[in-house]
């Protein structure tokens, strides 16, 4: 079992009629960084919230080799770390040491060990100094690494990211970007930020209108200007640059 | 409206938070009852939402201005149980973070601003809302507000720090055009919600018959506890004299509990008093237990 | 590094709207500048080698957090703030229940009760000017109390007011409710402004959770100290853009741009709710907001509780 995201045949609409999955294949394996690029509207929002049982479509599903039925929620939203766009939804707790131990607490661990599965987080985006500040105490920046921290603090199989670079400036940019780089899990990054994925993801996945229409090595797909034309998107210009250089 | 510590006495206090906790443990129970997973969450953004705004102020008269309570908007909105426990919840942060009401006063002002001015916007908007959502919408917050500051100008002159036949007006008075403004706030707040996302006004389920019950039941515990000393305590000028010992005709549930009473002398007056806010905080806490317990029994049965 | 920056005290020595106070050695300073309600605060920790200094470890040395000015002291450490949330919730409000109850006739325990507060803010460190100036909310209240007694036309009554401790007369009880009012208000709201100084408010709710209040008001406590900001941010923006489009009219007009701000800052925060809701979920949550419960009663608690209560009973009950 080498796939921590298998998707075949994968359809979601909505209640109102809106089809917004059509068929999606993809598989991911252990330890892949795999950006999900796509216009607004593309379905990547909707593709994420399957990952922890908000939404479940037509087709079949494993995550964590675990299909996403009622009896094995707990276990997905444990081997899933999803992390938010905005980190003012994701840490809605009243210090960040409540809301980095959240989910280990719900794991049913240990105090000893929610309290070290805490630590080890916050150290690992290097927030361990603001374990007894409040939210509103933090910059957008540093809320960013500490929603990150709260599932982390989860030992989660795979990381699933919606735009995790909206809003920071370049410094917070950069060293979210070189923290993510660090970090050994398997990740699914939506984003727009096409010079990100070229940089932190080996493998980008293009979906638009519900259904992906690209999916290689980030080095090949960023390059292809009509396929990126196609679909709304620019290349980078990290791809430009490199290209000049070559 | 948020009344600090000092200008309510002892048996109005004691009875005020006595009340509220009555109403409050019932509206827990209720809530606790249904609660869904979702509420939570929902219930706390929505009191943060709330708190935010109030911050809208808006100009009343002659230069002065005035700011959204939203108690009525939350009625509509959420029912007559979530809407009391998150207006609790912003009425004690505002006490307890930025000293805005009283420690002592907070079973007053939970009262006034919580419980009666809820439940009055709920119960008015309830009768209204067949004939015209938006005049209800609007009657409902002019309402609670002006009711919710005769409840404090009640509370004030029951006190005797000020006496009724000057409270009473300006409080009334004033808060007559601070309800304007809530009103049509209110109004056009839910016409505004209708238009964009009408799943979350129109969805409201029938009238609760139980808020008109505990309203009436608020009323008559203030008016069974406080109207005897009340009558016999019309001003602050005759407070004084009853506090210094002078005059011996205070009389009603406090004089009936308390032995101490009986004894002669400044002092002892004073500690019956304490005694009285202890008998008091007991019987909030029984009573609270004892709703709650019977809420839940109930629930429980069937 | 110090150890003590690194955890819960990181702003020990904090001298909010001071400039680079000194702060344990050379290696670590702070400075705070005001922005409205907010204060910035600096904290800058310099790797003690002189020079070949990397650059990513000032970055790193470089914290800057925000503190609002209503909890400014609330993480500040001291005597006071090493206290559980519970001892110091019941003791202050046992003060403020002192206060109410004491007869105002008594002025000389009125004059305890102040020196009694001062030295608490003194030990916590919290300068009294902070308290002084919070406790201004109660001025317009005061004021209505002071308007309406003070002139309200002077009723003759049948007997004279003895006040036991001056044995002079007064013929006019609106003064003496007058007093009563103001100070006991005034020493009230001091207290309490002495309670959120020195106790930050997370710690508050989970000592109320331990004192067996019940759950579902705790969460919305929780909720609404976390969210209250983030709203209030979103309807600023909102003024900020009503204004910036020249808003005037008449005052009906007025009232409905604030009701549709106000219709829309509630789907917002609607939506929101749905948000945070599903990032509970993602994280396990099955209906009640866990926390570790950390109590820490400890021997100073019981040592601080035992003197706070002998003084304070010593002077409510002198002389009864």
């Amino acid at each position: 079992m080498n796939e921590v995201i298998k998707a075949r045949a994968l359809t979601y609409t909505y209640p109102d009629g809106t089809a917004a999955l059509q068929g999606i294949d993809l598989e991911i394996r252990r330890g892949e960084r795999v950006a999900l690029l796509g216009p607004n509207g593309a379905g990547k929002s909707t593709f994420l919230m399957h990952f922890n049982g908000t939404l479940r479509g037509e087709g079949e599903l494993r995550i964590a080799g675990l299909e996403p039925i009622k009896a094995n929620i707990q276990a997905i939203r444990s081997a899933v770390g999803l992390v938010f766009q905005d980190p003012d939804d994701q840490l809605f707790l009243t210090t960040v040491f409540d809301d980095v131990a959240f989910g280990p607490i719900n794991q049913g661990l240990h105090q000893d060990e929610v309290i070290g599965r805490v630590k080890g987080a916050l150290e690992v985006v290097d927030m361990l100094w603001a374990i007894h500040k409040s939210a509103h105490h933090l910059s957008f920046g540093q809320k960013k690494r500490i929603a990150l921290a709260t599932v982390l603090s989860m030992n989660p199989k795979v990381l699933i990211l919606d735009e995790p670079t909206s809003n920071l400036d370049p410094r917070a940019r950069r060293r979210l970007e070189s923290l993510l780089m660090s970090l050994e899990h398997t990740m699914l990054v939506a984003t727009h930020n096409l010079d990100f994925a070229w940089r932190v993801c080996d493998r980008s996945v293009i979906l638009s209108n519900g259904r992906i229409v690209a999916d290689g090595p980030t080095r090949e797909i960023l390059v292809n200007e009509g396929l990126l034309e196609e679909n709304g998107l620019e290349m980078p210009l990290s791809a430009m640059l490199e290209g000049i250089k070559a | 409206m948020h009344i600090p510590d000092g200008f309510l006495d002892t048996k109005t206090w004691v009875t005020a938070a006595t009340a509220s906790g009555g109403a409050v443990a019932y509206a827990v129970a209720k809530v606790n009852k249904g609660l869904e997973e979702k509420d939570p969450p929902l219930m706390g953004v929505l009191a943060a939402f709330i708190f935010a705004a109030q911050m809208l102020n808006f100009p009343v008269a002659g230069g002065t201005s005035g700011h959204f309570i939203g108690g009525a908007l939350a009625a509509i909105l959420l029912g007559p149980w979530k809407a009391i426990l998150v207006m609790l919840s912003v009425i004690s942060v505002q006490a307890l973070l930025f000293g805005d009401g009283g420690i002592t006063a907070l079973g007053a002002n939970i009262l006034n601003l919580a419980i009666i001015a809820p439940l009055s916007a709920y119960w008015v908007y309830g009768a209204l809302r067949r004939f015209s959502v938006p005049a209800g919408a609007f009657v409902a917050g002019l309402i609670s507000t002006v009711i919710a500051a005769s409840a404090a100008a009640v509370e004030l002159s029951v006190s005797g720090t000020v006496p009724l036949v000057l409270s009473m007006p300006i409080m009334a008075g004033w808060h007559l055009l601070i309800g304007i403004g809530e009103g049509i706030i209110t109004a056009v707040t839910i016409g505004y919600i209708a238009r964009v996302r009408s799943d979350l006004v129109t969805n409201t389920t029938g009238f609760d018959w139980r808020s008109l019950m505990v309203l009436a039941g608020v009323a008559s515990f203030l008016a069974l506890f406080l109207s005897p000393l009340a009558s016999s305590l019309p001003d602050g000028l005759q407070r004084v004299a009853y506090e210094l010992g002078f005059a011996k005709r205070g009389t009603g549930l406090f004089t009936a509990l308390i032995p101490n009473y009986a004894i002669p002398g400044v002092k002892s007056e004073w500690l019956a008093g304490g005694l009285a806010g202890l008998v008091g905080i007991s019987a909030t806490i029984l009573i609270g237990y004892g709703v709650a317990t019977a809420a839940r029994r109930r629930s429980a049965g069937g | 590094m110090c150890q003590k920056c690194t955890l819960e005290s990181d702003i020990t020595g904090a001298t909010p709207g001071g400039n680079h106070a000194p702060h344990h050695g050379d290696g670590i300073h702070l400075h705070d500048h005001k922005h409205g309600d907010v204060v910035h605060r600096h904290v800058h920790y310099h790797p003690s080698a002189p020079d070949g200094r990397d650059p990513g470890d000032i970055e790193k040395g470089h914290q800057h957090t925000h503190t609002y000015s209503f909890e400014v002291y609330a993480y500040a450490d001291s005597l006071i703030h090493r206290l559980d949330a519970r001892t110091k919730t019941i003791a202050f409000i046992a003060l403020i229940l002192a206060v109410v109850l004491t007869p105002i006739t008594e002025v000389w325990k009125f004059g305890l009760y102040a020196l009694g507060i001062a030295s608490l803010y003194i030990i916590s460190g919290v300068p009294p000017l902070f308290g002084l100036k919070r406790s201004l909310v109660v001025v317009p209240f005061v004021a209505f109390a002071g308007v309406l007694l003070i002139f309200m036309p002077d009723k003759p009554h049948p007997a004279a007011y003895n006040f036991g401790f001056t044995h002079t007369t007064i013929a006019h009880g609106g003064i003496y409710m007058f007093f009563n009012a103001l100070v006991k208000s005034w020493l009230s709201v001091l207290t309490a402004a002495l309670l959120y100084s020195t106790t930050p408010f997370p710690k508050f709710i989970k000592g109320l959770e331990l004192l067996r209040m019940p759950k579902v008001i705790t969460m919305l406590f929780s909720f609404l100290y976390r969210f209250m900001w983030v709203l209030t941010d979103e309807i600023k923006r909102m003024i900020r853009a009503r204004d910036a489009r020249a808003f005037g009219g008449g005052r009906v007009w007025h009232l409905q741009v604030i009701g549709q701000m106000v219709g829309s800052l509630f789907i917002r925060s609607f939506e929101r709710a749905e948000r945070v809701y599903a990032a509970m979920l993602a994280r396990g949550y099955g209906g009640t907001l866990n926390t570790l419960d950390t109590p820490s009663v400890t021997l100073r608690d019981g040592l601080f509780s035992a003197l706070f209560f002998a003084i304070l009973l010593t002077i409510l009950f002198w002389g009864i």
